[in-house]
C-alpha cells in the first residue's frame, strides 16, 4: 500500500512531501518581513490562526526563487511554511524509487533528498521535511556577516 | 526737157523719202551682179543716145534710169524705184515709137532692157522674201516712230525740190540757149550769148558743190540773166541751212532725250521687275500666313473642343468628388459607429476580464480547496490512501485545473480581444481623423473642380473668339494675296510695258541717230567765213550716196556744154555751108 504525496514544484524542479507532513495549502498569505534575515526566509504569516515562518524553498535549495502557493508544514512535524511555486496535486498512486541519481543542482542539499516518485507527470524528489525543519541551517535565519552568508548548510 | 524735170523732181523726192525712212535692204550677189551688168547696157544706150542729134533728152532719162538702177541695187523691195525705172524705160520706148530713136542698135537695146527688167524684177522679189518682209517691217517701224524726222521731211524736201527746180531751170535754159545757139550759131555768135553762158557756167559751177552736200556754198548774185536765179538758191541754201542745222539740233536733242528716257525707262522696267518679284514673294509669305492662321484657327476650335471636355470632365469630377464625400462622410459615420462598438468591445472584455478573473479565482480556490481536502483526508486516514475522497478531491482539482486553465485562455483570448479592439478603436479613430482630413481634401477638390471648370468655360469662351478672329483674319489675308496677285499682274505689265517702251525708245534712237547720219553729208559753215569760199575743200566724191541726181544732171550738162563748146569750136574751123543743118 502507498503512501500520498502532495507533489510540487519550485526552482524548476519538481519535488513530493508526504501528504500527512502538510497541514494545509495556503493559496495567499500575508507576509510580515522579518529584518536582517536570510534572503530565502519571506517573514512570518498567520495561517489558520498559527503564527508561522514561511521559507522561500527554492531559494534555500539555492535554486530560482518561488513565488507559488505556500505548504503549511503540519503541527506533528514542526513549525513552519515553504513557499512553492506550484502544487500539482495529491498522488498515491506513485512507486517510490531509492536509488536515483540526485541532479546536480540539489547535490548541495543531498542530505534532504534520499529517494524519488515516479509519477505519470515524471520524477519527484522526495523532501525530507523534519530534517528540513532540525536543520540549523534553515532555523539559522539571520545574517551573520562574519561567518555564515546562509549559502552552506 | 518737162518729163525729164518732173522725173528728175520725182526722183529726188523719193531718194530722200527712201533714205530717210527706210534702212537700206542688200540685195544678193548674184542679183547685185545682174543689176551692173543691166547698168551697162543702159550706160551703152547712154553713149549712143548722147552721140545722137535728136536723143539728148533721152540721154538725160538714161542717165536717171542708171540713178534708179544704182537705187534699185541698194533697195531691191523699193517698188517705187522699179515702177520709176519701167516708167522711164516706156518713156524711151515712146521715143522709138515715134522715131525720135531710130538707130536699130538702140531699138533693140531698150527691147532687151525691157525684158532684163522683167525677169530682174521677179528675180529680186523671189529672192528676196525675207528681206523683203524685213524691210517692210522696218519701215513700218520706222513710220510710226519717226514723228519728228517726218515733220521735218517735207521742209526738207520742199527746199530740195527747190534746188533741183533751180538746177533743173539752169539745165533748161543752157539747153534751150544751146539749141539757140545752135540754131542761131551760123547767124549769131554775138558775146551776149557767150556772157550768158558764161554766167550759167559760173552758176553751175558755184552749185556744183550742193550736188555733193555742201551748204556752204554761195551763188554769185548779178546784172547776169542768172542773177534773180542766183539770188532764189542763195535763198533756198540759207534754208536748207538753217534746217539742216535744226535737223542736226533737234536729233541731237531727240537722242540725247531718248538716251535718257531708255535708261530711265529701263531702270524702271528692271525696277518693276524686282517690284513684281517682291509682290510675288510677299503674295506667296501672305498665302503662307493664311494656312498657317487656317491652322491656328483649326487648332483653336480643336482646342474649344478640348475646353469643352474639360468643362465637362470637371463637372463630372465635381460630381465624384462630391459622391466621393457623401460616401466619406457615410464611412465616416460607419466607423463612428464602428468606434463606439469598439468602445463596447473593450469594455465588454473588461468585463470578460474582471469575470474571468473571479472564475480563475473560483477556480483556484476551489483547486486549493481540493488539494487540501485531499490532504485532509490523507491525514484523516492517516497518511494512507485516500479512497474515494482522494479521487473525488482529484477530480475537483482536476476540474478546477481544466477551469483554470480554460479561464486563463479566455482571459488571455479577452486580452487579445481588448489589445486587438483597443489597435482597432485606434486605428477606427486614425481612420476616422484621416476621413476628416479626407472629407476636407475632397470638399477643396470639388471647390477646385468648379473653379477649373469656370476657368476651363471661361478659356473655351476665349478660344472661340480667338478661332473666330483667326478665321476672320485669315479670310482678310486671303483677299489681301488676292489683291497682291492683281497688283503683281499689273506691276508685270507694267514692267513689260516698260521694257517694250525702252525698246522702242531704242528704235527711236537709232532713227534719230539715222537722221543724223542722213544729213550727215551736208557740209554746215562753221563761221560766216566759210560761205561762198572755196567749197571744193573736204567735198564728197561722185561715188558718194549724198549725190543727188540733180547734181549728176548738171555734172553732165556741163559735160555737154564742153562737148557742145568744143563742137562750137570745131564748127567755127568749118566754113559756112548753108543756113540751118
Amino acid at each position: 500500500m502507498s503512501q500520498a504525496h502532495v507533489m510540487f514544484r519550485a526552482g524548476g524542479q519538481s519535488f513530493a512531501v508526504a501528504s500527512s507532513l502538510v497541514h494545509a495549502i495556503h493559496d495567499e498569505l500575508v507576509l510580515q518581513s522579518v529584518g536582517d534575515t536570510k534572503n530565502w526566509f519571506l517573514g512570518l504569516a498567520v495561517a489558520d490562526g498559527v503564527l508561522i515562518p514561511v521559507t522561500d524553498l527554492g531559494s534555500y535549495l539555492k535554486l530560482s526563487p518561488s513565488s507559488g502557493r505556500t505548504l503549511s508544514i503540519s503541527p506533528d512535524a514542526g513549525v513552519g511554511a515553504l513557499r512553492v511555486d506550484e502544487v500539482i496535486g495529491v498522488d498515491d498512486t506513485a512507486t517510490m524509487v531509492s536509488d536515483a541519481v540526485l541532479p546536480l543542482e540539489l547535490q548541495s542539499s543531498s542530505e534532504l533528498f534520499s529517494c524519488s516518485l515516479d509519477t505519470k507527470t515524471g520524477k519527484h524528489w522526495v523532501l525530507d521535511v523534519p530534517r528540513l525543519l532540525q536543520s540549523k541551517r534553515f532555523v539559522d535565519i539571520g545574517i551573520d556577516n562574519s561567518t555564515d552568508n546562509g549559502v552552506s548548510a | 526737157m518737162g518729163v525729164m524735170l518732173k522725173l528728175l523732181f520725182s526722183n529726188a523726192v523719193i531718194n530722200q523719202q527712201s533714205e530717210f525712212i527706210k534702212e537700206p535692204a542688200v540685195a544678193p550677189e548674184s542679183i547685185q551682179q545682174s543689176i551692173s551688168e543691166h547698168a551697162s547696157s543702159v550706160m551703152t544706150l547712154q553713149r549712143w543716145l548722147l552721140s545722137g542729134r535728136n536723143t539728148q533728152e533721152e540721154a538725160g532719162v538714161s542717165l536717171t534710169m542708171l540713178q534708179h538702177l544704182q537705187r534699185i541695187g541698194s533697195s531691191p523691195l523699193n517698188e517705187i524705184n522699179w515702177e520709176n525705172y519701167s516708167d522711164e524705160l516706156s518713156f524711151l520706148e515712146n521715143a522709138v515709137e515715134s522715131q525720135i530713136i531710130t538707130t536699130p542698135e538702140a531699138t533693140t537695146l531698150i527691147a532687151s532692157l525691157r525684158a532684163d527688167y522683167a525677169q530682174l524684177r521677179a528675180r529680186a522679189v523671189s529672192g528676196n522674201e525675207v528681206i523683203a518682209r524685213t524691210a517692210e517691217s522696218a519701215s513700218v517701224d520706222s513710220q510710226s516712230s519717226l514723228v519728228q524726222g517726218q515733220s521735218l521731211t517735207p521742209w526738207l524736201l520742199t527746199l530740195l525740190a527747190l534746188l533741183a527746180s533751180a538746177l533743173a531751170a539752169v539745165a533748161w535754159l543752157f539747153y534751150q540757149m544751146s539749141q539757140e545757139s545752135a540754131a542761131e550759131q551760123p547767124l549769131l555768135r554775138t558775146v551776149d550769148s557767150r556772157a550768158n553762158q558764161n554766167a550759167i557756167l559760173q552758176l553751175l559751177d558755184e552749185m556744183e558743190p550742193l550736188a555733193d552736200g555742201d551748204l556752204r556754198v554761195q551763188a554769185t548774185v548779178s546784172e547776169a540773166m542768172t542773177g534773180a536765179l542766183a539770188d532764189a538758191f542763195n535763198y533756198a541754201v540759207t534754208e536748207l541751212r538753217w534746217l539742216v542745222g535744226a535737223i542736226n539740233g533737234s536729233a541731237a536733242q531727240v537722242n540725247e532725250s531718248v538716251g535718257k528716257t531708255r535708261e530711265s525707262a529701263k531702270s524702271l522696267a528692271q525696277a518693276s521687275g524686282v517690284q513684281a518679284r517682291e509682290i510675288h514673294r510677299s503674295s506667296n509669305y501672305l498665302n503662307v500666313m493664311s494656312d498657317t492662321m487656317a491652322q491656328l484657327s483649326a487648332h483653336a476650335a480643336e482646342s474649344s473642343r478640348i475646353a469643352v471636355d474639360s468643362v465637362e470632365q470637371a463637372q463630372q469630377g465635381t460630381q465624384a468628388i462630391n459622391a466621393s464625400v457623401k460616401g466619406l462622410v457615410n464611412i465616416r459615420e460607419q466607423a463612428q459607429m464602428t468606434s463606439r462598438l469598439m468602445e463596447r468591445l473593450v469594455d465588454s472584455s473588461d468585463a470578460i476580464k474582471k469575470h474571468v478573473n473571479d472564475i480563475q479565482r473560483v477556480a483556484k480556490n476551489t483547486d486549493l480547496l481540493a488539494l487540501n481536502t485531499t490532504i485532509r483526508a490523507a491525514a484523516a486516514t492517516g497518511g494512507g490512501e485516500t479512497g474515494e475522497l482522494s479521487r473525488l478531491s482529484a477530480e475537483v482539482t482536476q476540474l478546477a485545473s481544466t477551469l483554470r486553465l480554460a479561464t486563463r485562455d479566455i482571459a488571455h483570448l479577452a486580452g487579445i480581444i481588448q489589445q486587438d479592439a483597443a489597435l482597432t478603436l485606434s486605428s477606427v479613430k486614425k481612420t476616422n481623423n484621416e476621413l476628416d482630413a479626407g472629407h476636407q481634401k475632397a470638399i477643396q477638390a470639388s471647390r477646385s473642380l468648379k473653379a477649373i471648370e469656370a476657368v476651363s468655360h471661361d478659356l473655351q469662351n476665349q478660344i472661340n473668339d480667338i478661332a473666330a478672329k483667326t478665321l476672320r483674319q485669315a479670310g482678310v489675308v486671303r483677299q489681301l494675296s488676292s489683291n497682291m496677285g492683281v497688283i503683281n499682274g499689273i506691276t508685270r505689265d507694267s514692267a513689260v510695258g516698260l521694257q517694250d517702251a525702252a525698246s522702242d525708245l531704242e528704235d527711236l534712237q537709232i532713227m534719230a541717230n539715222g537722221l543724223l547720219n542722213s544729213v550727215a553729208g551736208f557740209a554746215l559753215p562753221e563761221t560766216e567765213s566759210d560761205i561762198a569760199g572755196s567749197p571744193t575743200e573736204g567735198s564728197p566724191t561722185e561715188g558718194s550716196p549724198h549725190l543727188t541726181s540733180s547734181a549728176r544732171v548738171a555734172k553732165k550738162i556741163r559735160a555737154a556744154v564742153e562737148v557742145d563748146h568744143r563742137s562750137q569750136a570745131f564748127a567755127a574751123t568749118k566754113p559756112p555751108t548753108s543756113g540751118i543743118e
